[in-house]
């Protein structure tokens, strides 16, 4: 039990482009432990989506992973496309962000779980699939679920589709559970419900989840570990609590900075100045170092690699400088 | 052509809506009769005034240059040509009310009789090229879709253009020579003389193939051009994040969507293959609607083109209809009103 469920090592995402050989991941390495909640926060265009991606096996053509991606020991990367797919809705399964286009429209919300368990569970019969679809449904909260059964999504509401397809992930029962910007499509109430059901079902849920989100107040209700992504890297990586509460990485305090919540409304939204990096472009100097206020001659030589500093991981020169 | 979507929307949460929904599909499906009868009435009315104006009248047509001009007249009378059109519509409307679809003055048989044996050579002969068509072309177009760009997806494209560019006749005749003619393998003629089933069945063979080959082609350009569509949409990513096997993921959950679009040429597919495969009929010696037709226009039998351009125009408009009602049961966003 001392190896982690999910080991990255020195994960790459490169892709050939027009304009050059583009890096989507540029060395990822994280863990995941049995268990536990790992949080990914981090603009557009900052990898979160594409290491989910690389992490179901579901990348696009075109895109070539390199490194490795341990799944209780498997490297994931080496599978064949038959063994991943085996893998997938069994030990790893997803929910998606925008609920009103990851269901079928043409299927009922019934069939589409029926066909999830039965292939999860081969032996299982009709009847049984279909009892325990609708007992997930119930588990996630809704009502009249013989009903729901027979509905397609289209006659559901956002929530009720993003519930549904918390059902289908648990039906699965995976060992780990990737939640792609579950509550980015909904509402800021049905938002707060979704996030309050996966809270529930956490107890009830044995597997790990990784849970990605814009949204860093969502993170620290529901998380346990933080890792900050920014342009294809991991600048910091740390306990829910403590990069919320004392960020390293001057990239995860602008983050944190630019939360609007609990600002005060005279003050002027904060915001990074600058914009993402390009993939393609490969600076020698650490990756946010052209939008960096603490940025020095040394930032400008090598992208520093994540080390301890206070309880925390983070990937900057000058830690101790900046605290 | 285009469904009246709007007639299915305007209505309230769905729990509540059952009867309002039955309302709504009774308006729809009288508008669309309304419009069905009304689309009879203006086909009629356009063959009519066309049959007016082609050369030759039917009397020098059919009782020879040496008629006398009085016979002539009587025979014309008969037919009933010396009398307005608007009076000829009338009577055809009125008769058609009631079922019958007039005499054929030449021979002296009714119109029903001759447009009722030529249906089942005809509506056999729509069915399976329209069957075959679906049973190759659809399949063919999720192969293209699945493996974009590969050599069998680039050969199917070559072959699907050439099937729908080169006219079916064109094929009729070619199949004829080889299979027929050179390599002896199957009848020359298209119906059976004898009627045991088997021998209908070897029959229909050459001129189903004809029929369907272009279908086939573009039935598979269209679901490939679909199943491409449907094949990037999330609710694939979501059934392969879910471990679902590749083919059932294409022919279960893409492919109803994909067949959505296809419907519309399915269904006038099948609504032009009853009006009579004219010219496949005629090759292989078929006596289905297509012969009857042509038959009555080369005698300038007009008792019997009207009856049966009037039945041909009757199946395309019932089919459509169908084609339209076939939408709700594959897509059933159309079944429901959405907000």
């Amino acid at each position: 039990m001392t190896e982690p469920l999910l080991s990255i090592q020195n994960l790459r995402l490169t892709a050939q482009t027009d304009r050059g050989t583009a890096s989507i991941l540029r060395g990822i390495d994280l863990t995941v432990e049995r268990g536990r909640i790992l949080g990914i926060v981090g603009e557009s265009g900052s990898g979160k989506s594409s290491l989910v991606s690389t992490i179901m096996g579901l990348l696009s053509p075109g895109l070539n992973a390199e490194g490795s991606v341990k799944l209780d020991g498997v490297d994931l990367l080496t599978l064949g496309s038959s063994k991943m797919q085996a893998l997938r809705g069994n030990k790893i399964a997803m929910i998606f962000q925008d609920p009103m286009t990851a269901l079928n429209p043409v299927f009922r919300v019934g069939t589409q779980l029926v066909d999830v368990v039965r292939n999860r569970y081969p032996g299982v019969s009709r009847e049984e699939a279909v009892k325990r679809a609708s007992d997930a449904l119930v588990k996630v909260g809704l009502s009249d679920p013989e009903r729901r059964m027979k509905d397609y999504p289209g006659q559901l509401s956002g929530g009720m589709r993003q519930r549904v397809m918390i059902a289908m992930a648990l039906l699965c029962q995976p060992d780990i559970l990737i939640a792609d910007e579950p509550t980015t499509a909904l509402d800021a109430t049905i938002e707060a419900q979704i996030i309050d059901l996966l809270r529930r079902l956490r107890n009830e849920f044995s597997g790990s989840i990784i849970f990605i989100s814009h949204n860093l107040g969502t993170v620290l209700q529901l998380c346990d570990e933080v890792a900050v992504m920014y342009g294809g890297h991991l600048v910091e990586l740390g306990a829910v609590r403590d990069v919320l509460a004392q960020p390293l990485h001057p990239y995860s305090r602008a983050l944190i900075g630019c939360e609007i919540d609990d600002q005060p409304l005279d003050v002027p939204l904060a915001f990074i100045p600058g914009k993402v990096p390009e993939t393609v472009d490969n600076p020698p100097g650490c990756i946010f170092a052209p939008r960096c206020n603490y940025a020095a001659e040394v930032c400008t030589r090598v992208m520093p690699p994540l080390r301890a500093f206070e309880g925390q991981l983070a990937a900057c020169a000058r830690l101790e400088d900046i605290t | 052509m285009d469904t009246n979507w709007e007639l299915f929307r305007p209505f309230g949460a769905h729990e509540t809506e059952g009867a309002g929904r039955l309302r709504l599909f009774e308006n729809f499906l009288f508008n669309r009769i309304l419009t069905a009868v009304l689309s009879v009435f203006g086909a009629m009315l356009v063959i009519v005034v066309l049959l007016n104006m082609v050369p030759g009248d039917p009397a020098t047509a059919l009782l020879g240059p040496m008629a006398t001009p009085e016979y002539a007249q009587r025979f014309i009378a008969e037919m009933g040509l010396d009398q307005p059109i608007y009076v000829r519509l009338w009577k055809f409307f009125s008769q058609v009310a009631v079922g019958n679809l007039g005499t054929d003055v030449i021979s002296g048989r009714s119109v029903n009789a001759i447009v009722w044996n030529a249906l089942p050579h005809t509506f056999a002969l729509a069915l399976a090229s329209m069957g075959l068509a679906c049973l190759i072309g659809i399949p063919a177009g999720v192969y293209g879709a699945v493996h974009k760009g590969s050599i069998g997806d680039t050969l199917m494209a070559m072959v699907s253009v050439v099937f729908v560019s080169v006219p079916s006749f064109i094929l009729g005749i070619f199949l004829l020579i080889v299979f027929s003619v050179m390599l002896n393998w199957l009848p020359v003629l298209g119906v059976s003389d004898n009627a045991t089933l088997g021998d209908h069945l070897v029959r229909m063979i050459l001129p189903t193939v004809a029929l369907a080959l272009g279908w086939i082609g573009l039935i598979a350009r269209l679901v490939r051009t679909s199943m491409l569509e449907a094949l990037g949409q999330n609710y694939v990513r979501t059934a392969r994040a879910y471990g679902l096997r590749e083919n059932m993921i294409h022919y279960k959950y893409a492919l109803k969507n994909a067949v959505i679009p296809t419907l519309a040429i399915i269904g006038m597919g099948i609504g032009r293959l009853l009006g009579g495969a004219v010219l496949i009929e005629i090759i292989f010696a078929r006596q289905g609607l297509g012969s009857v037709l042509y038959d009555a226009l080369q005698a300038r039998n007009f008792s019997v083109l009207q009856g049966s351009v009037f039945v041909v125009v009757v199946i395309f408009v019932v089919v459509n209809l169908l084609t339209e009602l076939s939408y709700s049961f594959f897509d059933p966003r159309i079944r429901y009103n959405r907000r």
